[in-house]
């Protein structure tokens, strides 16, 4: 009765795994320019999931530039879960708030992970963001997905 | 011996423990000096079905899916370039692009110009 029991239990569990990791990304950017002054925004973001783990991140960042000067901002955030494993998110802006980066991680164990990475940044008026996702799930290889946009104003 | 079965199943699943923990970080500046603080996609059903063939992989798959925009002038133009080179252009707007992938073999890219393409890998559909 146990083994029977057993067998019934792996054959369930299979095909709930058979298609359990996906990845995804999204980015976008505009800019305006008139007269008066010019302005830009871009942003990028992406989600990872595999067995019991996720992992997300996203970025953005704009400018704006009049007569009175530069205004200028940039975010990063990012959030893992695994419901029976470690998971880690860190973020990160530099003092300039030029430069951010958001790294989440989810990891079960056994090769089940997700993690998704954002480096969005503030070069000399040019933002560029770019987000990268896999997640993994033996049994395939690991899917990915590598978005991003950059925003500049001549 | 099904029920002391189960019953040990029920005991195992209460026992694990979720965990999940989230961090954010913002920061803006202005040239006068102050600070404060302060994030879109749409979904496309007119996509167009690509069947890979044996072996052929996603663009996606070997690069990243990059958007740009230049203003200047007068105008705003917005490109999204593929991987493989090609180039989707808007003029006048922003640009976007999403990519998705899954297990089961598909491949979802949109573009800036709305070019929405499915990538289906045979061999895992």
């Amino acid at each position: 009765m146990l083994k029977k029991t057993t067998l019934v239990a792996v054959l369930c569990a299979l095909p709930c795994y058979a298609l359990a990791q996906s990845a995804s990304g999204a980015a976008t950017g505009g800019a305006s320019v008139s007269p008066s002054g010019s302005a830009a925004t871009v942003g990028s973001g992406g989600s990872a999931a595999a067995g019991g783990t996720s992992a997300s991140t996203l970025g953005t960042a704009g400018t704006s530039t009049g007569q009175s000067g530069t205004s200028s901002s940039i975010g990063v955030g990012g959030s893992a879960a695994a419901a029976n494993g470690k998971t880690k998110s860190q973020s990160k802006v530099n003092p300039n708030a030029t430069n951010a980066h958001s790294k989440a991680m989810a990891n079960e164990g056994g090769g089940t992970w997700s993690k998704s990475m954002t480096h969005t940044k503030n070069h000399k008026g040019t933002l560029s963001s770019r987000t990268k996702s896999m997640a993994h799930h033996p049994g395939g290889p690991p899917v990915k997905s590598t978005v991003g946009s950059s925003v500049g104003t001549e | 011996m099904k029920s002391i079965v189960f019953g040990m199943t029920v005991l195992t699943a209460l026992a694990v423990a979720a965990q999940a923990e989230s961090a954010t970080s913002s920061s803006s500046t202005s040239s006068d000096g102050t600070r404060s603080s302060v994030s879109s996609s749409e979904p496309n059903n007119n996509c167009k079905t690509v069947q890979l063939k044996p072996g052929e992989k996603p663009p996606t798959s070997s690069g990243a899916l990059t958007s740009s925009v230049t203003a200047g002038g007068g105008t705003v133009s917005g490109s999204t370039t593929l991987p493989n080179g090609t180039t989707q252009s808007t003029t006048g707007r922003g640009a976007t692009s999403m990519s998705s992938s899954t297990s089961d073999g598909k491949t979802v890219v949109t573009s800036s110009d709305g070019t929405c393409t499915v990538y289906i890998d045979p061999v895992s559909k």
